[in-house]
């Protein structure tokens, strides 16, 4: 087992957070984000099928021709997709009736096919899974910030953070404000190297 | 099918129910090609035309799912048609324009993940329009989303040349930008049809 | 797919025949793998649609919706559980419209189209239509549910949903459902506009399209309005009521709605039980369950009339007397009926007018009895 490799997998949601640093996915974040249970929803609908297509992308990363990579990928992703949809109209249709409109979507999401192109086709299933695990929940933490701070501006009176134009200025500003948390911490980072060369 | 129904389509796709500003879709282009205006053009017009080619196909094959009852099969269908499309254009522009393929292939490759294209061929189902529809819908729909990446770019172009907080810088501001771009779009739900 | 293989080839330096052949061989390997991915996920898809697949069904908050505008006289929980507001089959029951989808091809539009039909039954019995349809409003579809009263004109219409941009909400919609009752036919949006002053009219042109639809739907749903499907009964009280007349244990309530005729029982024993109305009681027309075998009244009982006052003296001695009621009709015919003598009933009623009532309502029974028609009904004839 390799260490390094393991925690750089397990932390690859936040601090390759696919949101606010490698900006994938941004549809479903500004349009499905105006609550927290439709983020918590289609954030879980969508690590639920980038686990499993990571897993299985992984699994079948030797069969599958260099050539037909994609359109594999692809029809993997999809299928996964349409059960998650159909799983949804059967047991949860309150949800559906609200999300269900950006579940096909999640085909098209940049996370899923990014990351079976990135990394599941080149490791091995454990990794793969973690992986997904990792990134989907980095993903659905930040639709659920975004959907908590909507929500609790809708609910402080400003209906216009319903709206597309809220989405994106909420999330705007979220990023700008991750970017600077980043900082900050590279920063102490670097003081902190600094201190202890300066100490030798 | 009358001309007032044409109409209320082009006027929707375009601004009032922008496939961008109002259906949040297609972020990720926005995002990414908007910084100058020749790339946003070129990434608006291969948009345009995937989306309108595959709207009009994904309908004709949605008939036919439809008619098998076997309409579950439709997201994967749909993402394939787009996807081989997207692929038999890239070989098409190669060999027969090679200037077009020039300044649109790069662009080509990222359409098969825009979620314009696949987002435009379920609305395509969901609102049930007909074949003439459908093509009015998505050539709009393309040409809206080409005016909203052209009217970024421009912005974002002068830009540049403004002093912008660090942390703002890229894709935060780009972000607030397209957010104040939707509240303006908001303003045109004020016409009913 | 396969034609970018084509047109990308192996490494140069390879023997050009081994090369071709091995560039078939890839593309037939790329071919097989690719099939057989699609054919695993296609059946995997197919299956899990079989156990997937989503009967349209009544969920509780539609139910409350509909117990507001067609109401049970129960609580929400009670109206649902107990069969009180259901979803009606199409497919499977006696009306003109046998499929929403056809309907929706040749009525409706994009903008407009009925999603379902549900039914909402109060103690009495009384059965109410109301109709799930949507229309689009600004953004989105507007969905609203209209209830309907016997001759087919809007008896209530509430929104079940919208997803309207905050810019097209309406925001007092309860006072725009008051302008829809009584109306019928095509609605324009204009005509709301003008009786409620309100101006959105996005939203407004959504929720007219949808009733007018829903509308246009009940009008062409056929047959009697109040003919519904065969309905097991659920109520207690109902049952109670029939086990007087009948030893079966479950009963079937048929909705005839005749004028002089309301619903017809069956029990699980095969025993048929016609409660009819005869008009002459003191208030208004008095209601018997008549079990009728052979052309004769074999048991009766009172039925729930909402025009008897259990307070008033006449009225309560009816109610109680039903062992007189079956000693003076119990295995009569109608020629038997006919020929009592007027005198023998105010005896025990002390009403001359509730016991013609009584007598009428029994005739009224016997013969509707034989001309009960169950394929009328959508049932397969026995």
């Amino acid at each position: 087992m390799d260490v390094k490799k393991l925690k750089e997998t397990a932390l690859g949601g936040i601090l390759n957070n696919p949101v606010f640093v490698l900006v994938l996915g941004m549809c479903p974040t500004i349009g499905m984000s105006t609550s927290v249970t439709n983020a918590l929803g289609l954030g879980l609908a969508t690590a639920f099928v980038l686990i499993v297509s990571n897993v299985f992308v992984s699994l079948l990363r030797k069969i599958i021709p260099d050539k037909v990579r994609l359109p594999s990928y692809i029809i993997i992703i999809a299928t996964f997709v349409t059960l998650v949809q159909l799983f949804l109209a059967k047991f949860l249709p309150a949800l559906n009736a609200s999300i269900g409109r950006f579940i096909p979507l999640i085909v098209v999401n940049c996370i899923i096919l990014g990351r079976a192109e990135a990394f599941a086709g080149k490791n091995s299933v454990g990794y793969a899974a973690l992986d997904g695990v990792s990134m989907g929940l980095g993903f659905t933490c930040s639709l659920v910030i975004l959907g908590g701070v909507r929500m609790l501006l809708i609910a402080a009176g400003m209906r216009i953070f319903e709206t597309a134009a809220g989405g994106f200025i909420v999330l705007g500003l979220l990023m700008a404000l991750f970017n600077y948390l980043m900082r900050l911490y590279r920063n102490s980072h670097k003081r902190k190297l600094l201190q202890g060369g300066a100490a030798l | 099918m009358s001309i007032a129904s044409i109409i209320s389509i082009v006027i929707s796709a375009i601004l009032t129910e922008n496939i961008v500003l109002n259906k949040t879709l297609g972020i990720c282009p926005l995002l990414g090609t908007s910084k100058k205006t020749d790339s946003a053009v070129g990434m608006g017009l291969a948009v345009t035309f995937v989306i309108t080619v595959s709207s009009v196909v994904c309908y004709g094959l949605f008939q036919l799912l439809d008619m098998w009852n076997i309409t579950y099969l439709q997201t994967i269908v749909f993402i394939l048609v787009i996807a081989s499309l997207v692929q038999l254009l890239d070989i098409v522009l190669k060999r027969f324009s090679p200037t077009l393929y020039n300044s649109l292939g790069i662009y080509l490759a990222l359409i098969t993940t825009n979620c314009t294209v696949l987002g435009s061929a379920n609305m395509v189902i969901d609102n049930g329009y007909n074949l003439l529809e459908t093509f009015i819908f998505g050539f709009f729909t393309g040409l809206g989303f080409t005016m909203v990446l052209i009217l970024m770019s421009g912005i974002r172009e002068k830009l540049n040349r403004a002093h912008i907080p660090v942390s703002f810088a890229g894709f935060p501001i780009a972000l607030i930008i397209a957010g104040i771009l939707a509240m303006a779009f908001a303003g045109f739900s004020g016409f009913a049809f | 797919m396969t034609n970018t293989m084509n047109t990308e080839m192996q490494p140069a330096q390879t023997h050009p025949a081994r090369k071709k052949n091995n560039t078939v061989k890839n593309t037939l390997r790329c071919v097989i793998v690719l099939s057989v991915i699609a054919i695993v996920c296609v059946s995997l898809l197919a299956v899990a649609n079989r156990f997937l697949r989503v009967e349209a069904t009544l969920d509780g908050a539609t139910a409350a919706l509909i117990n507001r505008i067609a109401p049970t006289g129960m609580d929400d929980g009670t109206a649902l559980s107990g069969g009180y507001i259901k979803m009606v089959n199409l497919r499977a029951e006696n009306y003109a419209i046998k499929d929403l989808d056809a309907y929706n091809k040749q009525h409706g539009t994009a903008n407009q189209k009925v999603r379902a039909l549900y039914t909402s039954k109060n103690a009495e019995g009384k059965i109410t239509y109301v109709v799930e349809a949507e229309g689009k409003g600004y953004v989105d579809a507007v969905v609203m549910l209209v209830a309907y009263d016997a001759e087919n004109k809007v008896s209530g219409v509430i929104t079940k949903s919208q997803n309207e941009s905050y810019w097209n909400h309406i925001k007092n919609e309860e006072k725009l459902y008051a302008a829809f009752v009584g109306l019928s036919g095509r609605i324009e949006s204009s005509q709301i506009a003008a009786s409620t002053g309100v101006t959105v009219m996005g939203t407004l042109g959504g929720m007219t399209s949808a009733v007018s639809i829903a509308n246009d739907f009940v009008s062409r749903l056929g047959g009697d309005p109040q003919k519904p499907a065969p309905l097991v009964v659920t109520d207690a009280d109902l049952v109670q009521k029939l086990k007087k007349v009948s030893d079966a244990t479950v009963y079937t309530c048929y909705t005839v709605q005749t004028a002089t005729v309301d619903y017809v029982f069956t029990g699980n024993n095969g025993d048929l039980i016609v409660q009819s109305r005869g008009d002459g009681g003191t208030y208004g027309q008095v209601a018997l369950l008549v079990r009728v075998a052979d052309g004769k009244a074999v048991k009766l009982a009172y039925a729930a009339n909402p025009s008897f006052d259990p307070t008033d003296e006449h009225d309560s001695t009816l109610l109680k007397n039903e062992e007189k009621l079956n000693e003076l009709f119990g295995g009569k015919t109608i020629a038997e009926i006919n020929a009592m003598a007027g005198d023998s009933l105010p005896g025990f009623t002390g009403v001359t007018q509730s016991s013609d009532g009584l007598k009428m309502a029994v005739k009224n029974a016997l013969e509707y009895a034989p001309t009960f028609d169950r394929t009328q009904f959508g049932e397969v004839a026995q």
